[in-house]
Parts: structure tokens; sequence; C-alpha cells
């Protein structure tokens, strides 16, 4: 398998797919569905998977999209999965039925702003990338049932953002530290690259970390420094749950990132890597507090650990 | 037999209540239920939501409600039979289910009888019962008393009873959201029920979230969050039958009243699932991170190849020659060193001292081997005129589809107990007639043909350890390549061991060479250098370092030569005081010799064939293997990845080149010289960064302009205000005004006033710089470093939500265009997301 990176940008106007997975969420669906119908960018493929919500979602958008309004895109796929089969496993087939060179996903409570697409294309054509996102705007609508604890991670959501982006040497970096990209909805990918990651991993919260930071092998990705992607806080999405597993997560995330770039040099020359950035990443990794990960993948073993001599491990 | 229940209206009881409280002040502390709205109200018709029990034939009616005093209630569970404390007023006071013989009834089913349980009842017409009559009355229908009286967060209790054996426990089950959960029995003290029949009955029955499963859990907890944004009613989330009836538990009419907030108990089955994913933690994440990543494999790349000893095995011809259950282990510990720095015995760390009938050890192996870059294992192959021996894992790689590519080389030398091939002491014997050689390369073909077999253009690629013990080399192999041939392979690719002195393979039909370090290598003995060597030591010791050096100095072959490296070597384990040391090895000397072969196979071999051989994977009994041992873990393993690297491939091809060679304008040498210095200031600088002890800060985080219709701004509330302890350093107390350049860093350390606001380190603060002649931006910056200051709330008399108020900040002015700019500091404000709330410093900041 060979890549080429950016082969998307020969077409002039290449077929963007928006992949929308959809569970229960039928009052936010329109907002949602027509917010993709507004974009400016013409050459866009609608892919609607159902994962058997239990609301009228799947009616509401298949019979809008049999409508002449459905007529604006390039092409429409509804489907509907027998069992709910969770975010994950309906993006990736999603994208499966995917045509288009770009694709993105969108959260069917979540918006498209105005442009979105037309920008973060023509970033990522002109940055010769993969991988794109912008900032995010988040909308509160809890209607006061927010706690303030519930609220402040979300509070000048874009601004931080902005400032986070800003902060490290690289976008690669930035990443690193954490996930500037903050939600799958948020990032437009070509399908080569998806291809050559190998989809979404089946992870609760982390899948868009994983796959941004896989992607980081390959290209730097480009970042348009507008909010051009509208996350909606709502009461059905307050109880996150299984918060627990947020740990393990973050382990599988960086030590398969850690993998990555330590078992192959990568392609993208600004990957942070101990190859591309020797003793910088190191210092860098070990700032963050994941030098156990980082160690676990170098094979030099923990502190804790018995099976070698005290002065190699 | 089903039976749909139905809850009965109950009429309160008010005023024996209100007697409780007021007779009993003690009571009301400690009964936590004594000023709780009337239990007995009229109870709603409860249609049962578990599915289950949707397909209902039968009515069964059980009106109840929950005594009003249940005594001592956080505590009843685990009252002591002589505690119990139920008095008249308890007495009085108490209420309990009553259930009203069906009128109509088809089944009817008396009391007394062995299976009371499926009796099916039905609402009175009219005039409830009093229920404390009715619990008086066991002889009254029905056979059950019972209610769910608290649900308090998973803390379920209850009691009941059977009419025909009050003193006997009843069996119940216990369903949340149709899930069963678990099954438990009346066992505790119910003081007041206990009053009420007059006999120490024990009929409390009690359940917590400790009884919900790990899975059980799960998938409540999925049940629930789907409904978790309304309130919902106890009914359709709780159910309590009776054992082996489909007698329901009626609730009390205050938990009918209660609408449960879901999201408030889902932390508890969280809790559940996360104790579970605790404990499976490891094996969770090993299967998430171990998940295939897709290779991309660069034909033209260099492929490592080491040579890999199927041993590590007891089978009949050792356990034979050498005693039961040998192995080369039992060589490998026995090692001793015979001066101080020799480096015995080599201890094996991430596999142990394996055995290889663990076919798991052979996958881990290789999955060790490939991320460190090995493209393949060359497994010597024991075949002795049609005898195989130690093939098992070979036989197992091909059948199991290993995903490690591998190659054969035939151990074609005598097996002799002195492991080196000689004529003397022979356990088993190679004959080389023609005969012998046909069947070989027949033997071989099974593993030809499999996906994983290395080949050259096609053509498998085969090893022969001592090509010169064969009768007729030349005629054997090409007598191989036809056989091979009518297998349908387009060639065979025949490459010689360079052992015992071989060194043309030309000269033996064959069609490369393949070095075999230690042999054929040049270093002098250095047994006089060694300080405090055993003087029974009768063996040699060389060199690493010469060997390294011998080796990356040896000209290039006239055929072609796949280059061979060892990591280290040492055979005393063996051969004790008459064995052989490679002395001073070391994985930084390893990796110098690997680099310069992988670019010496990049120069002189066809991209086909770009091996570069490792002696060896596992020659532990030789000191010779990539596998981590104690000392050096993973580090000569580590040597192999970095040797394949591009940087060092670039480097190696530099030094390859003569200095005087031009490249453009500049010549090899000065590109040389520049790479030399870069790596020094690189060794230099990390050196320093180690030095630091961590300590080393932050990058400055720059300002950066943010539009204005970003944010809005409230109006600086009075008396609010920053104080900045330093400046860049310079106490700032008193600065009004200050110039900084463009390329200087702002760095601040203070505090921040504003007794109103919450300043909790989740909500963000930013510093900003705002135009004091323009407006429609200003520059932010984030401050990441946030300090508690007791010493501030202390003595300032600040409350608690304060304490957050110390901050410090390193930020790059690099983006900001020069200007006069006053500095701000802005808070978010707790529960909304988008007000920021400005706090000035009143200084002014002059970018220049």
């Amino acid at each position: 398998m060979t890549y080429n990176c950016a082969g998307w940008t020969d077409s002039e106007q290449p077929l963007v797919s928006v992949v929308v997975p959809i569970y229960n969420h039928e009052e936010f669906l329109y907002e949602c569905l027509n917010s993709v119908h507004s974009q400016d960018y013409d050459n866009i493929e609608l892919i609607v998977i159902d994962d058997s919500s239990t609301d009228g979602s799947f009616a509401f958008a298949s019979k809008l999209l049999r409508t002449p309004y459905g007529q604006r895109f390039n092409r429409v796929y509804v489907s509907r999965n027998a069992k709910n089969r969770g975010a994950h496993a309906t993006i990736n087939e999603g994208i499966s039925k995917a045509k288009g060179e770009l694709i993105t996903v969108i959260n069917s409570d979540d918006q498209f702003l105005p442009g979105r697409i037309t920008s973060i294309v023509n970033a990522m054509r002109e940055k010769r990338s993969d991988v794109g996102f912008s900032l995010v705007d988040v909308v509160d609508e809890g209607n006061g049932t927010f706690t303030a604890e519930d609220l402040a991670p979300f509070a000048h959501f874009k601004i931080r953002q902005l400032l986070n982006i800003n902060r490290d040497i690289t976008t690669g970096f930035g990443l690193l530290r954490q996930n500037l990209a903050v939600s799958t909805g948020n990032i437009v990918f070509s399908k080569n690259i998806y291809d050559e990651i190998g989809g979404f991993l089946p992870l609760k919260y982390c899948h868009d970390w994983d796959f941004v930071l896989q992607s980081l092998f390959y290209c730097e990705p480009a970042v348009v420094l507008q909010p051009l992607y509208s996350y909606r806080l709502h009461p059905q999405n307050s109880f996150k749950g299984l918060s627990h597993m947020a740990e393990v997560e973050t382990e599988v995330v960086m030590r398969r990132f850690f993998r990555r770039v330590i078992d192959r040099e990568p392609l993208n020359s600004l990957c942070p890597s101990p190859s591309k950035w020797p003793g910088y990443f190191e210092t860098f990794v070990g700032q963050k507090g994941m030098s156990r990960f980082y160690d676990r993948e170098m094979g030099r073993g923990l502190k804790s650990w018995r099976i070698y001599d005290r002065d190699v491990a | 037999m089903t039976a749909r229940i139905n809850i009965g209206s109950e009429t309160s009881d008010r005023q024996t209540r209100g007697a409780v409280s007021d007779d009993s002040p003690c009571l009301k502390t400690r009964y936590k239920y004594s000023n709780e709205e009337a239990d007995c109200a009229v109870l709603p018709h409860l249609a049962i939501r578990d599915v289950s029990y949707r397909a209902a034939t039968k009515d069964c009616i059980v009106r109840g409600c929950r005594p009003n005093v249940s005594g001592r209630n956080d505590d009843w569970g685990y009252d002591e039979v002589g505690e119990t404390r139920a008095d008249a007023t308890a007495h009085s006071d108490a209420k309990q289910i009553s259930a009203e013989e069906t009128q109509g009834s088809k089944e009817k089913t008396s009391h007394g009888k062995a299976n009371p349980g499926a009796r099916a009842i039905r609402l009175p017409s009219s005039e409830p019962e009093s229920p404390l009559k009715n619990l008086k009355d066991l002889y009254a229908a029905p056979a059950w008393r019972g209610c769910i009286d608290t649900f308090d967060n998973w803390d379920i209790r209850g009691w009941a009873l059977s009419t025909d054996n009050v003193m006997g426990s009843v069996g119940l089950d216990i369903f949340l959201c149709g899930i069963h959960v678990t099954s438990t029995t009346t066992r505790y003290n119910r003081p007041d029920i206990d009053k009420i029949v007059g006999l120490p009955i024990r009929a409390g029955f009690r359940i917590n979230a400790s009884a919900i499963s790990t899975e059980a859990a799960a998938n409540i907890f999925t049940q629930l969050k789907k409904i978790a944004d309304t309130p919902q009613i106890i009914g359709d989330i709780l159910t309590i039958k009776i054992a082996d009836t489909d007698i329901i538990l009626p609730f009390t009419g205050k938990l009918l009243a209660e609408k449960i907030e879901v999201s408030k108990i889902l932390p508890v089955l969280d809790a559940i699932i996360a104790s579970q994913v605790r404990n499976e933690y490891i094996s969770v994440r090993d299967q998430l991170i171990s998940l295939p990543v897709p290779e991309e494999d660069d034909t033209s790349e260099v492929k490592p190849i080491a040579f890999y000893l199927p041993q590590f095995h007891p089978f009949p011809e050792n356990d034979e020659w050498w005693g039961e259950g040998f192995t080369e282990w039992t060589n490998v510990v026995g090692a001793k060193p015979f001066f101080p720095t020799h480096h015995q015995p080599h201890i094996p760390a991430d596999f142990g001292y394996y055995d290889l009938r663990v076919e798991d050890v052979q996958q881990k192996q290789i999955d060790l081997a490939k991320r460190y870059g090995i493209k393949g294992f060359c497994y010597y192959y024991y075949w002795f005129s049609g005898k195989k021996l130690m093939t098992m894992p070979i036989d197992r790689h091909v059948e199991k589809n290993l995903d490690l590519d591998f190659c054969l080389c035939w151990a074609n030398e005598n097996w002799s107990r002195r492991w080196d091939g000689s004529e003397s002491d022979v356990l088993i014997a190679q004959r080389h007639v023609e005969e012998d050689d046909v069947e070989f390369i027949n033997s071989c073909i099974e593993y030809f043909k499999s996906d994983k077999y290395i080949t050259v253009d096609g053509a498998p690629l085969l090893l022969v350890y001592r090509i010169s013990l064969l009768q007729n080399p030349e005629a054997t192999v090409a007598r191989w390549r036809k056989i091979v041939k009518s297998h349908g392979f387009p060639d065979l690719h025949v490459s010689m061991v360079e052992s015992f002195g071989l060194t043309d393979p030309n000269a033996y039909g064959c069609d490369s060479s393949c070095q075999f370090p230690p042999h054929g290598v040049v270093a002098p003995e250095v047994n006089h250098k060694i300080k405090d060597l055993d003087p029974a030591y009768r063996g040699k010791i060389y060199d690493y370092k010469e060997v390294v050096r011998s080796e990356i100095a040896r000209p290039a072959a006239e055929y072609i030569q796949f280059r061979c490296a060892m990591p280290s070597w040492d055979n005393t384990s063996r051969k004790g005081k008459d064995g052989n040391v490679f002395a001073h090895s070391s994985p930084e000397l390893f990796e110098a010799w690997m680099s310069y072969l992988c670019a010496q196979a990049r120069v002189n071999l066809p991209s086909s064939s770009r091996f570069v051989f490792i002696n060896a994977w596992n020659e532990w009994a030789e000191g010779a293997h990539l596998e981590p041992d104690a000392k050096n873990a993973h580090a000569f393993l580590n040597s192999v990845r970095r040797s394949l690297s591009h940087d060092r491939g670039l480097v190696a091809s530099l030094d390859s080149l003569p200095d005087d060679e031009e490249i453009g304008a500049v010549t090899v040498g000065d590109i040389k010289s520049l790479v030399q210095k870069l790596a020094n200031a690189n060794q230099q600088l990390q050196g320093l960064i180690r030095n630091h002890g961590g300590s080393v800060a932050d990058r400055a985080s720059p300002f950066v302009a943010v539009d204005k219709s970003w944010f809005e701004v409230e109006t600086i509330t009075a008396g609010d205000r920053v104080w900045l302890d330093n400046i860049n350093g310079r106490p700032g107390h008193d600065t009004k005004i200050e110039f900084f350049s463009r390329q200087q860093t702002l760095t601040l350390r203070g505090w921040i006033h504003s007794p109103a606001m919450l300043l909790s380190p989740s909500l963000p603060v930013f510093v900003s710089l705002s135009p004091t002649d323009r407006s429609g931006f200003s520059y932010f910056a984030k401050i990441y470093d946030r300090e508690r200051r007791e010493d501030i709330i202390n003595s300032l008399n600040l409350s608690e939500s304060s304490v957050w108020c110390g901050f410090s900040i390193k930020a790059a002015l690099n983006g900001v265009e020069p200007g006069r700019y006053s500095l701000q500091f802005l808070l978010s404000k707790a529960g909304d997301i988008k007000d920021l709330v400005p706090v000035p410093t009143y200084i002014e900041l002059v970018v220049s």
C-alpha cells in the first residue's frame, strides 16, 4: 500500500461525503441536515445511517430526503441498523458506503456553520493535507439544566481552542496534548487516509482523538481558525456516563500513537515523533506526564518491573 | 400462573400518625419517615410495566402500603432480636398491605395450602378495610402480605410474609428494568410488623447496589440512559416478585408518588461498571492497543533477518543424550563469569526461560521482532538423512501462517556432543549421498510453498550452513534447482553460509553467500588485557570493538554477499572454561555495525534481496541473542530499529563517500562536518534538558488575536483587581506602564482579587491585551498555571471560592502588533459559557 498524500487535490471539486450517524435526535435532525443542505459547496453526497433510533428520526430523514429537498445532493444514501451498534461502528458503516474522495461526519444533533466545507477543503488543499478541522462553537441549549461544573469545560470554547492550537510548536504537538479537533463531526478527511488508518477504533470517547493522532503519521492537519462547527449542548447529552473508560482509552490512544511513530518513521516530516523531533519529543512527552506510556512502547520497561536489572529499567 | 397486580386504594390515617410525632418525640428523630406524607394515600392504579407481565391472564390485586413507622428506618435491617423497639405507638401507627379476596376469581386458592403463592385476587369494589386489621387477620385473603417501602439510590427495602407461615422466610426475585438482578429472602427484623402480628417474624428484606452484577449493571445502565432525561416512576424501574409466583410487591404511596431522577441514580451503576473496567483494565487496554495497524511495506527497504534456533523445548533425542528435559536453558542457567566484567549468566527477561511447545511464545517472539523492524526469521533446519529434529516451530509457523516471513538454513553438519559439527562423538550424522540431498530438497518444498517463505524474485531463499560437506555441491545445487522449478518456482536461491573459511559461493554453484560472525571475523585475542581473569579459564577472549571496526572496514565482496552482524557472542555457557568470549560488546557498537551493513545493503544489493542477517535471534547458549535479557532489555532490538532509520541510512551513505567528492558547490566533507556539528549540538542540548531534571518550563504560549464578536464582556466590578507580584521578575504592584519588544516574553505571576467570583481552576482565565486606541479585537493568552493561595484568602478574609486566585503565565508577544495596550484579566462565570468578567490590572503595556 503506498500512501499518496493529498491525492484528492487532483480533483477540481472533489466529492465530499457527509456521513450522518443518527441516534434519537429527531428534534435536532432537520437543523442538522439543513446545515449540510445550505452549504455553499456543491459536490456533496449525504450518507445517513440510523443506529436503530427509538424515535422517528429514521422516518423523518428518509421522508425528507425523498422530497425534492434531497436533490440538492449529488447522491443520498439512507439506511438503518437493525440494532443499536454504537457510534464508531455506525460511522465506519457510513464511510464504507461513501463514494467521496473526502469524508466528513456530522453528529445528528450538531450543525455545520455556513461555508464550512468550502473553507476547510480550501485550507486542506493549500496545505496539501488529508485532514482538516476548524474551531467549534458550543451552544448551550440546556435551559438551565446544566450545573456550573457541567458547563465549565465548554466555557469560551472556541477561544480556548484557538489558544490551545497556538500553544504548541505545531498543531501535531497540540493534538498530542489534547484533542484539539474536539469531535468526530469536526474532522474532514480523505478516504485515502481513512483507509490507511484503518477506520475509527471501537472506543467510546476517544475514537476521534485516536483518528487525528494516527493521521499525524501521514500528514500535518489543516486548521481553519474560525468556528465552523456548532456543537449543541442539550439535556440529552448531559450525563455521559461510563467516564471510567476515559482512563483506559487515553492510555490506548497515547500508546497506539507512540507505537506508531516509534516503530516507523512518520511520513509527515512535522509529526511529533522521536525521529522527527529528536530530544524535543521526549521532553514534551515527559512534561505531559506520558513518559510511562512512551517508555513502555520504547521497550524500556517500568521502574517497578523486576525482569530487567535495576540500572536498565 | 400469571397475574397482574393493581394497587388498591387506601386511606391515610393522619390522626394515628400524628400521634406518633406527638407522643413519642424521640421517634421523630429516630424514625426517618415520621414526617412524611401519608403513606396510605389513595394509590393510583398501577399498570405493571414489565413486559413479562403483559400477558397477564389473571387480575391479582394487592392493596398495600408501607407501615409509616417502620422502626429505626436506617438500621432496622441490622436490629438484634433483643433490640426490637417497636412499642405501642409504632403498633398503633403501623399499616400494612391488605389484600382483598378476589370477587369472582376463577382460580381461588385458599390459605393454608401447600402452594398459596398463586392467588388471584381482585380489587374490592369499595370500602377498604383497615390495613391493620388485615394484617391482624391473617386468615383473610390473600396469602401474601408485603410492600416495598424504600428506594434510595439503589438501597431497596421492604417486607413480605406468607400468611401460611409467618415465621418462614419469603423468597423474592428482584428485577431492575426487567432484568433479573438477584434473589433474596426476608430475614431482617421489622419491629413494626412483628408488633402487629405479635411474633418475631423477621419480615424485612433489603437489597443494595452491591447485589447488581457488573453485567446487569451495564444492561440496566443502557436501559436507564435512554430514559434519563425525564423523571421516572418507580414501577418502571423496580419490580419485586415473590419467588415461584407472579405476585408483585406493591410500593408505598410515597414511593409511587415520588418521581425518580434517573440521572441521579446512574452514577452508582457507573461505579459498578467502573470497578469491573478497573479489574479488566489490562486486558481491555491490550486488546485495543494491539488492534492491527496497517503496514506500509517498502519492498526496496533493507530487510533484517535473524537466525532462529528452534531448540528450547525438550524432545526424545535430547532427553536421551543429555538427560530428561534437557534444553539450551540447561546450559544457559549454569554459566559463570570468568572475569569481573564478564556478562554471565544471561537471564532472559520478557519471555523468561520459555518452552517453544507453548505456541504463544512463538507468536510473542514474532510480535516483538516485527515491532523492531525485523522482517524475517531464518530457522535452522535440522534434517539428517530423512530424520527431522526440532522442526515443530517451523511446522507451526507454516500451519498457523504466523505473520512473519521466514526462510531455512540447513544445519547440514553432524550433531556432535561438542556443538561444533566435529567428527568426534557424533550424536546424529549427515550422510550427504545423492539420494539424501534429493530427499532433503523435497522435504523443503512444503515450507517453500508457504506464502511467508522469503524469496528472491520468486526463488525461495535457502541457506546451507556447510556447503563444503556436500559430496558434489555444484551438482547438488543444480539438481535442487531442477526439483524446485518442477514445483512451479522460477528458481531456487541458494546462499552459502560463510562458515569454516568458506568464501566464494560461485565455486559451489550457489547464488550468494551469507556472512556468519564470529566465523570469518578478524579480531585480536585480548586475554592478557583482561583484569582478574580466572586462571582456570582456557578459552580465548576477543575484543568486540575490533570486530566491529574490521567488519566496517571489510571491502565489498565480488559476489552477492549478505552481510551479517552479531549483537554479542560468548559460548562459555556451553563450554565453561573452554568457551570463547567477545568482550566489550554493546548495543551502541552493534548499532554502528548494523547501520553500516544496512547502508552497504542499499548500495550493493538489488532491491529484491536487501537482506542483512543477524546472528542471532535466540542463540542464548552462544550469548548471541536479540531477545531481551535482564541486562540489556530491548537495547539490541532498538539498535536494529535505529540502524534501519532513514537518518542512519543517510549518514551511513554519506560516510561511504570520499570527503572531497563534490555535491553542487559543497563537498561531502563539508556536509559531514555540518551534520556532525548539528548532532553534537543536539546531544549537548538534550543533556542540558536532562540535567534540569524535568524542570524545563513549557514554551511560552503566544498572545492570539480574538475577534470581539466571540465574547461578551460584562462591566468591571468596583474593587476587583489583579495584583501582579511580579512582571518579568520585577515587582509589579506599583507599575503603571511597561515597555516590551515583540521578541520578549511576558511573564506574570500574581493573584486575582474578585471576591464575588468563583475562581475554580476548571473555569478558564484569560490575560488580554486591548488596544487603547482601537477596538474590534483583543489579544488573548490563556492561563494554564493556577495556584492555590491560602495566604491571600486568610489575610484578606476571603471565602474559599477565591482560593484559586493565584496564577502564573508566560506569554509570547511575537504575534502582537506594536502599540499601546491595557492589560486586563478576563474571568469566566460559573454556569455561563459566553460572558467574560474583566478584572483590571491598571497597567498599560507598550509593545514595540
